[in-house]
């Protein structure tokens, strides 16, 4: 029929090292509340290097699997995701964190509010309404943001949030070189470099014994906060 | 004499360095704006180097600065030093090619492993 309108085609892309202990219940509640949706989506695992059954586990609920050979931090992993899913022409690809801190109704806001919208990247702020948040992290949270507005002339409220949707040109345009968790600032940089409109949204950051244990702590900030430094020294006039 | 020996083995650098530099612009190879820092940075060594000597006696006769005569050592050790600006700069660059190249390499293998995973 002329003048139908295609389901949007998502990918969901979510990288994980480690995670066999969560990752099966978090694709689970992803799909639960994908299921309502009308848009056709792909859930697209990126297996760090793991140690554990991550892969296996992914597999068993039948996610597109794929596997570094060598662990590259989470920075390289996004990268391979986002990669795939601009090769595989997804319209809009949003990443999320395997260790369960995101909701699945976020994911979904996510995608909803970047097809309403002309902007380019999303990012999901825990810090809009950080009730949840260990203090240690929200200050932790807010320092890097500062930074990142300092190094890099970007403001966003959280900066190293994991949840980010991005719309089909920002997979065409957006790369980066950092390969750890520095890259989530890197990359509002390049995106800022490349014209791309950034915006954020509200998300609720769920933060169980868990989830407290993985991810970035204060004293690997201070890692970020050399690398982001160094990388904006040896770019100074990009 | 000793200016002219300093600025006989350091100006073959820099311009080397220049054409280095122009040559990879041109070849699309380097940004504008590391091209125009780089292009600012081997010229106002240049400059410096050649400006070397009137930059001395102006400094000479002044008890505050108290400079000395310059030495064959000291024109040697600031060759030495501009050479290995030179290396440095260069080495960085391939070594960043290489990063993003391996990485990127590495990339497109897993996803081409993944692929025929699901064959």
């Amino acid at each position: 029929m002329s003048g139908m309108v295609k389901p949007l085609k998502i990918a969901i892309v979510i990288p994980a090292f480690n995670e066999a202990r969560i990752i099966g219940s978090v694709i689970k509640n992803l799909k639960r509340a994908l299921a309502q949706e009308k848009f056709s989506y792909e859930i697209i695992v990126i297996d760090d290097g793991s140690a554990d059954d991550t892969a296996t586990i992914c597999k068993k609920e039948k996610t597109t699997v794929i596997s570094h050979i060598l662990n590259s931090g989470s920075g390289s992993a996004t990268a391979t995701g986002l990669s795939y899913a601009q090769q595989q022409e997804y319209d809009i690809a949003i990443t999320m964190d395997a260790d369960g801190q995101h909701d699945a109704e976020d994911v979904i806001g996510g995608i909803n509010n970047m097809a309403a919208s002309r902007v380019d990247l999303l990012i999901g702020s825990r810090l809009v309404n950080s009730e949840g948040m260990a203090k240690t992290k929200v200050i932790g949270n807010k320092g890097l943001s500062m930074l990142t507005f300092m190094i890099f002339g970007v403001r966003v409220t959280d900066s190293q949030s994991g949840l980010r949707v991005f719309s089909k040109k920002a997979l065409g345009q957006l790369k980066w070189k950092s390969s750890g968790y520095e890259f989530c600032s890197e990359m509002l940089w390049r995106a800022k470099q490349q014209g791309l409109v950034i915006d954020e949204y509200p998300i609720k950051a769920i933060y169980t014994e868990y989830s407290k244990s993985r991810g970035q702590n204060n004293w690997n900030g201070i890692n970020i906060i050399k690398s982001l430094v160094k990388r904006r020294l040896v770019e100074l006039f990009e | 004499m000793r200016y002219l020996i300093l600025i006989a083995l350091n100006l073959p650098i820099i311009f080397i360095a220049i054409i280095n530099l122009i040559t990879k612009h041109k070849l699309g190879k380097i940004q504008k704006n590391r091209f125009r820092f780089r292009m600012f940075f081997w010229c106002f060594l240049l400059i410096f180097i050649v400006l070397s000597f009137p930059a001395y006696n102006m400094v000479y006769n002044r008890p505050i600065l108290d400079a000395v005569d310059l030495s064959l050592f000291d024109i040697f050790q600031t060759t030495g030093i501009i050479f290995l600006l030179y290396a440095l700069i260069n080495q960085r660059q391939k070594t960043e090619q290489n990063e993003i190249y391996l990485r990127d390499l590495h990339q497109e293998i897993s996803i081409l492993l993944s692929e025929n995973a699901k064959k």
